[in-house]
């Protein structure tokens, strides 16, 4: 089979999903926001995705990728769904959305 | 340039823009096309199953939800102003991080072409690896599903109350 993932494109993968980590890491460290810092979570995980995928085409183990992947997807959106219904609850309490002023159980 | 450069390149755009964008919604919509260009991306990898659960689940399913959350809370762009700054930084640290894996990164991309044996063998088909390998997997997702459904329904029970 002809994959569009040839040698040079694998590599070119690997250094996107570098990329791609780097950039959820960087939003997660530095954004004051809960709803900017799950997009960060998002963004590293779809880099982790591509790594994967990469991975996966150049050890020709596609099938055990593909599962690996509907895995991490599902437990992904479970963890966004609760997320943002902790963050929908934390605004309607506090009436932000900054994690530094969430601090109602702090000892 | 090939498509799967373009398809790439696009990506780290999108990601970057889904970070940047001032208001959340907007946020939301690049992250949708940041999950349709990697969807994309894994149909030309000959990973179907893999790209219809990446286009249904993250591209629509979270899209909705971050949408839907953006819009109950509505003030995304005053926070954005004062975030701004922090992340005007973002493109050139990203640029120089980039320089310096693509001149030193090359011992990390090597760590991936250690093993050149299939860890599966090749004739099963994806659902064989989920219900026979990874049913562990399966079983630890669907107890996952159940606990998500119940912490978002007793936490949306406890404003009912009020």
């Amino acid at each position: 089979m002809n994959s569009l993932l040839t040698p040079e494109n694998l590599q070119f993968n690997y250094f996107a999903a570098i990329m791609m980590f780097f950039i959820g890491l960087y939003t997660m460290t530095a954004s004051r926001n809960l709803i900017r810092l799950l997009i960060g979570l998002e963004i590293t995980s779809k880099g982790v995705m591509l790594a994967f995928v990469s991975v996966g085409s150049a050890l020709g183990a596609m099938s055990f990728v593909q599962a690996l992947i509907i895995i991490m997807i599902g437990v992904e959106a479970v963890v966004v769904a609760t997320g943002l219904i902790l963050i929908i609850r934390a605004y309607k309490q506090r009436g932000n959305v900054d994690p530094t002023k969430l601090s109602g159980l702090k000892g | 340039m090939t498509l799967h450069f373009f398809l790439v390149i696009c990506m780290i755009i999108c990601a970057l823009a889904a970070v940047m964008a001032k208001r959340m919604i907007h946020s939301a919509i690049f992250l949708a096309l940041v999950s349709v260009l990697l969807a994309t991306i894994m149909f030309s990898a000959y990973a179907p199953w893999a790209g219809v659960f990446e286009l249904s689940v993250c591209a629509g399913l979270i899209t909705v939800l971050f949408a839907s959350t953006a819009s109950m809370i509505g003030r995304g762009e005053s926070y954005a102003k004062r975030e701004r700054k922090k992340f005007l930084f973002l493109p050139p640290v990203l640029i120089v991080f980039g320089v310096l894996v693509w001149l030193f990164g090359g011992q990390i991309t090597q760590v991936f072409q250690i093993s050149q044996t299939p860890a599966v063998p090749a004739f099963m088909t994806v659902g064989d690896v989920m219900w026979n390998l990874r049913l562990p997997d399966l079983l630890g997702q669907l107890c996952l599903f159940v606990a998500g459904v119940m912490a978002v329904r007793v936490i949306l029970g406890e404003g009912s109350d009020e």
